[in-house]
């Protein structure tokens, strides 16, 4: 299938990635709007995950189109780690500080009393 | 294919996809928590965000992290595997992440009112004239 649109839009995954940057755009915006209003220091965090995702997507990015199966044998594997593993860091841990920040914002505005 | 190499327990490689399930599942908690006394579409496009970032995070990311699923980049390597599964499952996994994530987002904003705008206090500012800076005609 050499279809320039399919390669594009399905294989790449072109059309799915706008939504997810936009998602985690608003999923940043929601949570200026929850620091702003509320005060809640969840929000803050939420931010640094949100931009912490976009950051690693970017970096995956990067990776996948200069390092492909065919061409991985030339270069050093510590480098090749360490190239891989920062932007797979940055998803992991914009993910968890995203949720750790959504339950931090969603207990203080319960009321419960926040011990950490 | 579904061959597993044995993983020390403490690595990346063995933490991450345990990390993620654990993730996934909290922010479906979380979600369902915010969105349980409510009501509307809101809570409603959050929840579905939310059950979609919990299936890719939890299941379709694990299984291509345990070679379960062949990602579609290393397609040309097994000619004898279907295509067409392979390319199925990447697509659920597109859908899965990214419309999870655009939900989610959506869900979130409009959870926290970010299209709506704040009606604000109108503060009149009133000129005060200087009669001396008033130019004297005539």
């Amino acid at each position: 299938m050499n279809n320039l649109l399919f390669d594009t839009i399905i294989k790449q995954g072109l059309l799915l990635d706008i939504f997810g940057v936009i998602g985690l755009g608003l999923v940043a915006l929601a949570a200026i709007r929850f620091a702003k209003n509320s005060g809640s220091t969840g929000g803050t965090i939420m931010i640094w995950g949100a931009i912490s995702l976009l950051i690693g997507r970017i970096g995956i990015m990067i990776f996948a189109h200069h390092v492909t199966p065919l061409n991985q044998g030339d270069f050093d594997p510590t480098m090749l780690a360490i190239c891989k593993n920062i932007p797979l860091a940055l998803l992991t841990l914009g993910l968890g500080s995203i949720v750790w920040g959504l339950w931090g914002h969603e207990r203080q505005l319960s009321g419960e009393p926040i011990t950490d | 294919m579904a061959y597993l190499p044995p993983l020390p327990l403490a690595s990346i490689e063995a933490m991450r996809p345990v990390f993620m399930i654990v993730m996934g599942l909290s922010i479906l908690f979380v979600a369902w928590r915010m969105t349980r006394h409510t009501s509307g579409w809101s809570s409603r496009i959050l929840m579905a965000g939310a059950l979609l970032l919990t299936l890719g995070y939890s299941l379709i990311i694990p299984l291509y992290q345990a070679k379960v699923i062949l990602p579609l980049s290393l397609l040309m390597f097994y000619p004898e595997t279907d295509a067409g599964t392979v390319m199925g499952w990447h697509l659920a996994k597109l859908f899965s992440m990214n419309g999870g994530w655009m939900l989610f987002g959506l869900g979130l904003a409009l959870h926290a009112r970010v299209f709506e705008s704040v009606k604000a206090t109108r503060t009149v500012t009133v000129a005060t004239s200087n009669p001396q800076s008033e130019p004297s005609l005539g």
